[in-house]
């Protein structure tokens, strides 16, 4: 197992750089904000995607059994024994790994 | 103890086991290797026969395509214990594994050789579901991440594809999927009927209603106006095929022209619908509601909650408008609350004692009297500001939904979208915390910040056209179309139409600008944008990424609607504009 990211130090520098960046470049900063919102949105939605494909009929079913109860998160991590620190970590990788080639892009434009 | 050690071939992973005797393993000996799955085809033939089996059933292949799991392709992981060299051994074959011949096992240490670029990506996938631990039983669950074809090669097989499908559906409809009384079963696009265009008696076809029945249900404007374009975007974000998207905003489009008119629903029965044209349907869409409150602990995730801080933490003093309607207010947990509403006047405040109690808990909503309907007062909560390494924690508090709405009523409501535990902020962001506080405190620009998202008078600040255009949703009137509405809209914007030779923040802000659009264009959810076709782009974008280009923006476009364009299409544009394709 990987050694646990320093999510909050790491992130945020991105974001903030971005935000720079892109404050430099004339970009109103609800713009970058909505931009970064939908990103976060989007690798969320990927992770959803690869959790989804890793599922069990079995849990995809007590999973629909959980949302039909309307289940909290922790409570549907719990049922079925997902871990959310890991499920957030995978997330803030895939974010990180999104921004970084998305700041040198915006960079170099 | 078993542990997995990197194949010498495409042919898999194989697992040495311990004390279990090989001879030819070199220093490893006392291991036994063992494949664990069969050969799995080329990605030519394995994509070739998806293709070939969804087509006899009937169906469109889903690209990424997503492998059955008996061809899943192997995990592999490094053997921490195996010695690094470049010696390959012989692998015994593993009883009731057919195809092993090529059991090659080449130690940990040696790359491995040519990998076919279908899996080869899958192998090289970091960021897959690999990581022990995820899922309990992920060992024997596990499915891969679907893989990230190449673009080139994906638009070459969606083109294929897309003519075999528009072939087979040409005398096939479809419907908007809905109830009869009107409520769109939005989550489940299906193919089987379609919006039947007589002016005075149109019908849309409905899924079956419970009890099976075809039936022609009167149905009143009120109802219809149920179907609205927020449902169709649900419906489209679970679409499987561009043409089927095309057809549900088409629908759509229709749909918004019936609402004036008579309309009925017409309800098909369920055996009338075919099985294999369903796109995952509600019950997949609940899946990813559910799974998605797996990210949001009591409130934001904690990436939009990094964004939102992030940015908001950095705002200078005096880029903050406050509307003089605005209401603000800080409270420290050992001082005396103050509310104030921008003019400097003192505001009415409940007692001190219920807002500690809930200060204690990082929420408080506090609504304003009745001379302020409708505002909120946003309290910053400095928990503990005598300890160092304790964070301040912003406190976001929302407008009560009504005036009669009370505090707790507000706070409840609040609390669910607010990042309420202070113990888990400051946990996890004590780094960012006290970076934060050397910039000198964020809280009063965030409150400020909540403000001015909730203040009317500062919705009501002039913005620029351009502002305007990418920070406002993009309405489409009923009847219009996205690239008309789009053409206005940037023919609007001074900065844009006059793009060609301006200055580069003109240049940075129409970047900004064509990505905000492409990438809502890109987001199958976004109904309204999802039909984009050649030669429909507005025209200073298409002159902005010039001619040569349009193409395969085009191409970008139509190739990516299962793609995260996070990941793969804003890079991609960005590239495009830059004029490097």
């Amino acid at each position: 197992m990987d050694q646990p990211i320093k999510t909050s130090l790491i992130s945020e520098s991105l974001i903030t750089d971005f935000i720079e960046m892109m404050e430099q470049k004339g970009v109103g900063r609800e713009t970058i904000q909505e931009m970064l919102l939908q990103v976060v949105d989007e690798v969320e939605k990927e992770v959803i995607d690869e959790l989804m494909e890793a599922m069990s009929d079995d849990q995809k079913a007590l999973l629909d059994a959980l949302v039909s109860q309307e289940a909290s998160g922790e409570e549907i991590a719990k049922q079925l024994d997902i871990n959310q620190d890991e499920l957030e970590e995978l997330e803030v990788r895939k974010f990180e790994e999104v921004m970084k080639e998305f700041s040198k892009l915006i960079r170099s434009t | 103890m078993s542990e997995t050690i990197q194949s010498g071939s495409s042919s898999g992973t194989a697992t040495i086991e311990r004390d279990q005797p090989v001879s030819n393993l070199g220093n490893t000996v006392g291991h036994t290797a063992t494949l664990k799955e069969p050969a799995i085809d080329s990605t030519a033939d394995l994509v070739h026969k998806l293709i070939k089996r969804d087509e006899a059933e009937g169906k469109l292949t889903m690209f990424p395509p997503i492998l059955p799991k008996n061809n899943l392709p192997l995990r592999e992981s490094v053997n921490p214990a195996a010695d690094e060299g470049s010696s390959k051994v012989d692998v015994p074959q593993a009883p009731g594994i057919e195809n092993s011949t090529n059991n090659t096992v080449s130690r940990v240490g040696v790359p491995s050789p040519k990998k076919s670029g279908f899996f080869d990506f899958l192998k090289r996938s970091s960021l897959g579901l690999s990581q022990p631990g995820l899922i309990s039983n992920a060992a024997s669950d596990v499915t891969p991440t679907p893989p990230k074809m190449d673009l080139s090669a994906k638009a070459e097989v969606l083109r294929k594809l897309t003519a075999t499908e528009l072939t087979r559906q040409e005398n096939t409809e479809h419907i908007i999927p809905a109830f009869a009384d009107g409520t769109l079963a939005s989550d489940e696009p299906v193919v089987g009927s379609t919006i039947n265009e007589k002016k005075e008696n149109a019908t849309i076809a409905a899924t079956p209603m419970p009890n099976g029945e075809n039936a022609t249900v009167p149905i009143e404007e009120k109802a219809l106006q149920k179907v609205t374009k927020r449902s169709l975007t649900e419906s489209i974000a679970t679409a499987q095929s561009k043409e089927l998207v095309l057809r549900l905003f088409d629908d759509y489009k229709k749909n918004e022209m019936l609402r004036k008119g008579n309309a009925t629903f017409q309800v098909p029965k369920l055996d009338s619908i075919p099985s294999g044209s369903r796109a995952g349907g509600v019950k997949e869409s609940a899946r990813v509601g559910g799974l998605r409150r797996l990210f949001s602990r009591g409130g934001r995730s904690l990436l939009a909650s990094l964004v939102i801080t992030a940015g908001l933490g950095q705002l200078k003093p005096e880029s903050s408008s406050v509307a003089p309607s605005a209401i603000s207010a800080t409270l420290h947990s050992q001082d005396t609350p103050v509310f104030h509403d921008g003019l400097g006047n003192n505001l009415n405040f409940p007692p001190r004692s219920a807002v500690t109690a809930q200060a204690e808990t990082s929420v408080v909503t506090i609504p304003v009297g009745t001379e302020h309907p409708g505002n909120t007062v946003n309290i910053v909560n400095s928990l503990q500001p005598s300890q160092p390494d304790s964070l301040p924690l912003p406190v976001i508090a929302t407008t009560p939904d009504s005036p009669s709405q009370s505090v707790t009523q507000a706070t409840q409501s609040a609390s669910s979208e607010t990042v309420t535990d202070p113990t888990e902020l400051n946990h996890k962001h004590t780094v960012r915390g006290e970076k934060n506080n050397r910039r000198g405190g964020r809280m009063s620009h965030y409150v400020k910040r909540i403000l001015h998202r909730n203040s009317p008078a500062i919705e009501q600040t002039p913005q620029s056209p351009f502002e305007q255009f990418i920070n406002g949703p993009l309405n489409i009137p009923a009847g219009g179309s996205f690239e008309g509405t789009v053409q206005e809209l940037v023919a609007s914007i001074p900065e844009a139409k006059n793009f060609e030779g301006e200055t580069n923040d003109s240049k940075a802000d129409l970047i900004a600008h064509v990505v905000n659009v492409l990438a809502q264009a890109h987001n199958p959810r976004n109904a309204d944008l999802a039909n984009i076709q050649p030669g429909t782009l507005p025209k200073n974008i298409a002159e902005y990424v010039g001619e040569k280009n349009v193409l395969l923006l085009h191409e970008v476009i139509e190739t990516t609607n299962r793609t995260t364009y996070a990941t793969n299409v804003l890079p991609k544009i960005i590239h495009i504009m830059q004029g490097r394709g």
